[in-house]
């Protein structure tokens, strides 16, 4: 099974995010990157596959010089090769259809059966590179994937829905994008960050295509209330359950 | 992971290991450190975990299971490591990794090599280095264990004491006097596996901090050590120690530094949720100045180390620069330790926080792995500021043999 997971590096997510005062952009304290979570689920699934199935893992993000870091320690984790687009030009340049344009158009050029994508990325959470690359090569999709078997030669996933699940049989090619917490990502190893260390990531500069995304304003979510404490302990199971009635939540 | 932007000493395959190291400690460390405080040692699955990630043999040749990394690399990795909430057990793991088996690497024969260094590697297992005797610490030329060569075997006769990794290790890298007519001319460092006929370990129990690493007290009757066990040259062992202590004073440094960082970003987190006055601590400019003051040594202390380990790395004598980093960072990690406690109110003098530990264990680092004083001594000398001698000639200089 040749499978091709595209990742993405985003700011870390534990660092303090602020949207600026322009109200346009995030601004983050924090100066570290990490590898989108969604992402690192798919690299760890991924590498599952060829371990029990044989194949090849190759990785491929798009972003400026320094995702190479990302990418080795993908490969460090156990991925065998590694391919960058590099973006010219800023982020702000580069929309979910622009991005999804070169990726679909790198993806041409590589053998796979399988492509892999994180749902969505931890900063820009468009959700829509995976399902835009999915159309621009004319492949089946499926979105959120949670599990994958192999069965009779068939690819059969998994997709939450609400109330249960969807259960879709595949052949390759195909592309799927998958949820975070579907797999434990392993820790690359040192042997593991050495190897990543000598291999060469192949680069291919990349100018974005399409106009981006306008983003008009980013606004705070409305401060939750705070809680409503009914009482404690055994006491104040009446009155809670007086409250679920109310809302309708129990009959 | 940084505050603020800086040149990075680091490189890509660096930062992914600090990563790693970050998240393994985050999530197979500190969920279980109060436990192993409490056990009062490192569980021997700790060490057999790290060898699995590849961490027991960073600087080790790759033909044992090592990395063949440099410096650095032992840099990023202990810096993370410090981030665990019980340095006592960072202690433990450091002992193993950079204080005891590199003399294996350094000055072992092939066939001692093939011998142990894919099982420390692995964690399978454990190592530990003795010097300190009852009579002897900072004055390592004065110790009394003897090795006399009998047949095939040296008989070892005396005792080790404050011994880190005791109860846990297998392997003791021991020093002793194979002549000891010629003082610091006429020490060995030996090889003893736990079990040996004679040796005998006891645990030393209560100390102020450093509560998850396993302090022992060693000894030996008699006790049979195979010649083969010789680590390096007979006659030698002082001068290879020496050395040693070199890459042991830079790593215990680097993980002072990560403890300071850690204390210093609590101390930030703890002010900017206490109230007091109508305000928050940390809108005292007073608070604020001081974090900065604080953060700002820090850094100096940090740079030295990375300072020492370029020193190290480009393979020039480091003695001076090791001796002033490890001098510095106690001395700034502890003030660090005091300051931090000191905004935490009464509640830092309190078990529920972490500085009140962090606090204990620091305390450690003026004295262990080389006491400050026997810095400034290294650091004169280098200096050109050597003590006119009062003693007979004849005698060995004891500044000169000071750990
Ligand atoms: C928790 C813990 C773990 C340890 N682990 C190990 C281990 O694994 N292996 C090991 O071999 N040892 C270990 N040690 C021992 C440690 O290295 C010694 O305690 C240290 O070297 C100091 O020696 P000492 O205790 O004999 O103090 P001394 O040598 O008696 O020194 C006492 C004090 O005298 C002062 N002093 C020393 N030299 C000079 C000088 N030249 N000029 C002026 N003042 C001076 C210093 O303030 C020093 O603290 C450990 C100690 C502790 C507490
Ligand atoms: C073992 C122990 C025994 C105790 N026994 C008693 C007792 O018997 N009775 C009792 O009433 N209390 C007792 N205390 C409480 C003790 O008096 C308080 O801890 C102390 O007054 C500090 O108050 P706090 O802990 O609320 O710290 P905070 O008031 O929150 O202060 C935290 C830190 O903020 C800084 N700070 C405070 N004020 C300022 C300022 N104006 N400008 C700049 N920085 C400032 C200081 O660094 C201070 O340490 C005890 C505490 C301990 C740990």
């Amino acid at each position: 099974m040749k499978i091709v997971v595209c990742l993405k590096r985003v700011l870390d997510t534990q660092e303090r995010v602020e949207i600026a005062p322009d109200g346009k952009r995030l601004v983050s304290t924090g100066l570290d990157y990490v590898m989108n979570t969604h992402d690192e689920c798919a690299v760890e699934e991924a590498i599952r596959i060829k371990e029990a199935k044989g194949g090849q893992v190759t990785v491929l993000s798009l972003g400026p010089s320094g995702a190479t870091e990302t990418i080795r320690e993908a490969i460090a984790m156990g991925a065998d090769e590694g391919l960058l687009l590099e973006a010219e030009g800023d982020e702000e340049a580069w929309g979910p259809k622009s991005t999804a344009s070169a990726l679909a158009e790198a993806l041409k050029g590589l053998e796979f059966d399988l492509v892999f994508f994180g749902l969505e990325s931890g900063d820009g959470s468009h959700h829509q590179v995976g399902l835009a690359v999915a159309e621009a090569l004319g492949l089946p999709a499926v979105d959120g994937v949670k599990k994958i078997d192999f069965q009779d030669g068939k690819i059969v996933v998994r997709r939450a829905v609400e109330l249960g699940e969807e259960v879709f049989e595949l052949e390759p090619p195909a592309v799927l994008t998958l949820v975070d917490g579907m797999n434990r990502p392993r820790h690359p190893s040192l042997r593991g960050i050495m190897l990543a260390k000598r291999k060469e990531i192949k680069t291919i500069k990349v100018a974005p295509r399409e106009e981006p995304l306008r983003l008009i304003q980013l606004r705070k979510p409305p401060e939750r209330a705070g809680g409503e404490i009914l009482g404690e302990g055994k006491g104040a199971i009446p009155k809670l359950l007086e409250k679920l009635h109310e809302a309708g939540l129990v009959r | 992971m940084e505050m603020y932007p800086m040149y990075s000493f680091f490189s890509e395959e660096h930062r992914i290991l600090k990563r790693m190291v970050r998240q393994f400690v985050e999530e197979e460390l500190n969920p279980h450190v109060d436990e192993w405080e409490e056990a009062g040692l490192v569980p021997r699955e700790v060490f057999k975990r790290l060898g699995e990630l590849g961490l027991l043999g960073i600087r080790f040749p790759e033909e044992y299971g090592g990395a063949g990394a440099d410096m650095r690399t032992t840099v990023a990795f202990v810096e993370e490591l410090a981030r665990c909430r019980s340095r006592g057990i960072v202690m433990g793991i450091l002992v193993h990794t950079d204080m005891s088996s590199p003399h294996l690497v350094r000055s072992g024969t092939v066939e001692q090599q093939r011998r142990f260094l894919p099982e420390i590697i692995s964690g399978k297992k454990i190592c530990a280095i003795a010097l300190t005797e009852p009579g002897a610490g900072s004055d390592l030329a004065g110790i009394g264990t003897t090795a006399r060569r009998e047949g095939k075997n040296y008989i070892v006769n005396g005792s080790k004491v404050f011994i880190t990794n005791a109860i846990n290790a297998d392997l003791f890298f021991v020093l002793v006097k194979t002549a000891p007519e010629l003082g610091h001319r006429g020490m060995s460092l030996l090889l003893i596996e736990k079990g040996t006929p004679g040796f005998e370990v006891q645990r030393m129990p209560k100390k102020l901090g450093m509560h998850g690493s396993d302090t022992g007290e060693l000894t030996f009757a008699d006790c049979p050590v195979p010649v083969e066990n010789l680590i390096g040259e007979e006659n030698r062992g002082f001068y290879q120690v020496m050395s040693g202590l070199q890459i042991e004073r830079l790593v215990s440094s680097v993980a002072m530094v990560g403890h300071a960082q850690q204390a210093i970003e609590d101390a930030i987190q703890y002010a900017q949720e206490r109230e007091l006055f109508g305000r928050r601590l940390a809108d005292f400019q007073v608070t604020r100045h001081k974090l900065a003051r604080l953060q700002t040594k820090l850094e100096a202390a940090r740079q030295l180390t990375y300072a020492a380990a370029r020193t190290i790395d480009e393979g020039l004598d480091a003695t001076a620069v090791v001796s002033m980093c490890k001098a510095f960072c106690a001395d700034v990690a502890c003030e660090v330790a005091d300051e931090c406690l000191q905004l935490h109110g009464g509640y830092g003098y309190m078990e529920e926080y972490d500085i009140a530990r962090l606090y204990r264990d620091i305390r450690l680092w003026k004295i262990g792995a080389g006491a400050t004083e026997v810095m400034y001594e290294v650091i004169a000398k280098k200096m050109g500021l050597q003590e006119q001698e009062r003693r007979a000639p004849s005698e060995p200089v004891r500044a000169e043999s000071g750990r």
